[in-house]
């Protein structure tokens, strides 16, 4: 069974994501922020990470570089999923190592469901 | 009678010729013509002394004579010169006049002097005198033909100058030739010299006159006021002479001869000419010896005058008119306080004289004459200028400017004489009107200036007022950013949810509930769209939209479309059309842009057309691909179509928006079709049905 981490600090949108990945046959663990996250990263190893830039104690972004520095997580596909659009961003975030960027507002559940299929059932 | 009566003319005569050489010369001494002129009046003067002297001066009488006829010669070789030269020079036979001139000249002189075929003794006249008086008709006539040649020749003025000259040559010439010619004959005397001072009277009177009036030779002031006081002499020597004959006749038996009458006419004269002079100088004299300090008071009012006509600001006018003053009346100090509307001024601004001008002004109220200290009563007011030393005071009020004019006492301890009182009542009264002169020019000036202040305020105030509200238009759509963004974020939770439980992920719903969870679905995806297309405006307001333009088939974008609707359309009754073209088409847009395009069109047909179907279609069009959305609802009114695809003011537009709800898509519509070199246009028939098509550029090369 893959192991899918999600973080995201808004209880509800974890919760909807949540309910869908379990349906699919995925283990879901949610980390409420960045800190969290990344040590739910170090302890469990999960096969992919569905990383929110917004979330409090250590933000995204610094927890991507960090998982990208630890060669346990190095290679971990991590979905930027946030609502933030910014080009810049997105270039900055594909230099530190995110394997996707995803718009909340243009990106729906389902379609996230899918996506990470696509990521995991190849395998 | 006639006899004293030619003698004194004769004087005058001779006086005046002199006067007259005088002022031709003074006017212009080194030209030729006023020198010969001026030669020529002295000679004249000459000719009539002599004349006068061979008649009653005893000894020697033919000298005189002989002098009187010389000087006629001269006068007659001078007056031929001026011919030639007055106005003009004339080149006209010039070296000829001048051969024969000198030989005349010359040939008579000897003749007169040195021989005695001219005038042997008085009374005798000899063939040399017949000789020169019918010769001189040539060097005469010469002159008359000169002048008359120049007279015809010139026009105004110098013509009438020119007549006045050749009328007081002729006469004179003729006169005085005409009369040596018969004299040369008959030898009889007396009339010669009384004709003869006619002669000069009338050519003396013509050019005198010829001067005031017509500006003979360019004198004409001083010679006019010269005839004026001339006249006046004449007539107060003449006065005084008949009262001195009449009473040294009465009293002392007076003898009535000439060196009397030459006496006491040259006596009166001279007093005459100098009494204005000495009484001038006298009038100094005293001045200077009585009247210590006292100031001529025409003079000095001048020099004020002078002052008040160049101020032009009130400092320069106030502080040189308190120096002056004080100088002019010796005094220890003058002050002035000048109020102007609220605005107080004191001078002379050095002196710090700390003037407590409130309790001034109000002593002085309603006095408006001068307050001398020796005439007022006592009081406060004297307490007041007893305090300060102050002699004199005086305020003038006029509307809103007062002057007070504060002045101390004379540095000699002296009081105001009445002529210096006098003065100053003139000069202050002078001084205020040149002081609210001055206060209305500054008050323009200050106007002026506080005028270009304001409008610079103004403008900065527009300026900052323009970049306070463009500042506030930018943070206005810097909220509706943000507030979108926020907006976005709990209603994508309300969509993450819904779906949830409607895709059946939290377990069986009741059916009943289902429908209910979808129309919450449904309008929950509206408020997204629409919160989206705000985003979008603020977005495309800022200038941040990109366009990711690609070539592609757009049958399968179309077909996404109709599939995201296809919930809210069922719900709503409405069938959507989809016509695909059977020719291959590609198109160069960008994808997304594209989908919103159509599902702003389409969402709009479904909500406010109340259509039961809505057809979408796509052909080939040359250059450009045609997407069409066309309904058979209720149609537009003409009177908004104009306007559909405008950015409606929110705030303006609240009713509109809330009866139609379109706006804001078609406006992004339209923008973000511009931005992919796309047209739209609206074609609709109220009651009939609205159809939008836009086009695209098509993507040639497959």
């Amino acid at each position: 069974m893959a192991k899918i981490l999600i973080v995201e600090d808004e209880s509800l949108i974890a919760k909807i994501y949540a309910i869908r990945l379990t349906a699919e046959g995925y283990e879901v663990l949610v980390a409420e922020d960045g800190q969290k996250g990344l040590e739910l990263a170090m302890q469990e190893r999960p096969n992919l990470i569905v990383l929110d830039l917004m979330i409090p104690k250590i933000s995204g972004d610094v927890v991507l570089a960090e998982l990208r520095k630890n060669p346990a997580t190095r290679n971990t596909p991590v979905l930027i999923y946030s609502n933030l659009s910014d080009d810049s961003e997105r270039a900055k975030l594909k230099s530190l190592g995110a394997t996707e960027f995803l718009v909340k507002a243009k990106v729906s559940a389902p379609v996230l469901v899918e996506k990470i299929n696509s990521y995991l059932k190849k395998a | 009678m006639i006899d004293i009566f030619v003698r004194i003319l004769f004087f005058y005569l001779i006086v005046l010729n002199f006067f007259l050489a005088f002022f031709i010369l003074f006017r212009n001494p080194k030209k030729r013509i006023n020198q010969s002129f001026a030669l020529l009046c002295i000679v004249l003067s000459v000719w009539i002394f002599a004349l006068f002297a061979s008649q009653n001066l005893s000894t020697n009488p033919q000298i005189w004579l002989k002098l009187a006829f010389f000087t006629q010669l001269i006068i007659i070789i001078n007056s031929w010169y001026i011919s030639f030269i007055y106005p003009k020079r004339m080149q006209l036979l010039q070296g000829a006049a001048l051969i024969f001139g000198t030989a005349y000249f010359i040939i008579f002189s000897i003749l007169l002097f040195f021989s005695s075929f001219w005038l042997s003794r008085l009374g005798t006249y000899g063939n040399a005198f017949l000789l020169y008086s019918t010769i001189s008709w040539i060097p005469i006539t010469w002159t008359i033909l000169n002048f008359r040649h120049k007279l015809a020749k010139s026009v105004g003025l110098e013509k009438i100058q020119l007549k006045y000259v050749l009328m007081a040559y002729v006469f004179w010439a003729v006169n005085a030739n005409f009369l040596a010619n018969i004299f040369s004959i008959s030898g009889n005397d007396l009339a010669f010299f009384a004709f003869s001072g006619l002669a000069s009277l009338v050519f003396t009177v013509a050019i005198f006159y010829a001067i005031a009036r017509y500006r003979l030779l360019d004198i004409r002031f001083l010679v006019s006021k010269a005839v004026v006081y001339g006249l006046l002499l004449l007539v107060v020597t003449l006065l005084y002479t008949y009262i001195l004959f009449v009473l040294g006749l009465y009293f002392y038996q007076f003898q009535l001869d000439f060196t009397n009458l030459l006496v006491t006419l040259s006596l009166t004269l001279l007093v005459a000419i100098t009494v204005f002079p000495l009484k001038k100088g006298l009038e100094k004299l005293t001045n200077r010896a009585l009247l210590k300090g006292k100031i001529l008071t025409n003079e000095a009012l001048k020099e004020f005058s002078a002052l008040f006509v160049q101020s032009y600001s009130l400092e320069n006018l106030a502080q040189k008119f308190c120096l002056r003053l004080r100088q002019t009346l010796n005094l220890e100090n003058a002050n002035l306080l000048v109020l102007n509307d609220d605005k107080f001024f004191s001078f002379p601004q050095k002196d710090t004289n700390n003037f407590d001008y409130k309790e001034l002004t109000r002593l002085l109220k309603d006095k408006d004459n001068e307050l001398i200290f020796d005439d007022i009563k006592e009081g406060k007011l004297k307490d007041f200028m007893r305090k300060r030393n102050i002699y004199f005071l005086q305020s003038f009020k006029k509307r809103t400017i007062t002057a007070v004019f504060i002045l101390g006492y004379k540095l000699n301890g002296d009081i105001y004489y009445d002529d210096e009182r006098n003065f100053l009542n003139l000069l202050l009264s002078q001084f205020f009107i040149a002081l609210e002169r001055v206060l209305i020019y500054e008050d323009l000036k200050n106007f002026n200036q506080t005028l270009s202040r304001k409008v610079k305020l103004a403008t900065s105030n527009l300026r900052s007022n323009n970049k306070s509200l463009r500042k506030a238009l930018e943070l206005k759509d810097e909220l509706i950013s943000v507030v979108s963004h926020e907006l976005v974020v709990p209603m994508a939770a309300i969509s993450g949810s819904i779906s949830t439980v409607l895709e059946g992920y939290t377990g069986r719903i009741p059916a009943k509930s289902s429908k209910f969870l979808q129309a919450v679905y449904n309008e929950n995806i509206r408020l997204l769209r629409m919160t989206k297309n705000l985003l979008n405006i603020s977005k495309i307001k800022a200038g941040n939209v990109r366009y990711f333009i690609e070539s592609f088939n757009p049958s399968a974008a179309m077909e996404e479309v109709v599939e995201f609707l296809h919930g809210v359309a069922t719900e709503r009754g409405v069938k959507i059309n989809l016509i695909t073209s059977k020719e291959k088409t590609r198109v160069k847009a960008d994808r997304d842009k594209l989908k919103s395009v159509l599902i702003n069109l389409i969402d709009n047909a479904i909500h406010h057309s109340e259509a039961k179907q809505i057809e979408l279609s796509f052909q080939k069009q040359g250059n450009l691909i045609l997407f069409t959305v066309k309904d058979e609802g209720v149609g537009i009114p003409v009177s908004e179509q104009k306007n559909i695809f405008i950015d409606l003011d929110l705030l303006n537009n609240k009713k509109k928006l809330i009866k139609k709800g379109r706006g804001l898509g078609l406006y992004i519509s339209q923008k973000l079709l511009s931005g992919m070199n796309g047209k739209i246009r609206l074609e609709s028939k109220p009651g009939k049905g609205s159809t939008f098509s836009f086009t695209l550029p098509s993507a040639q090369k497959l």
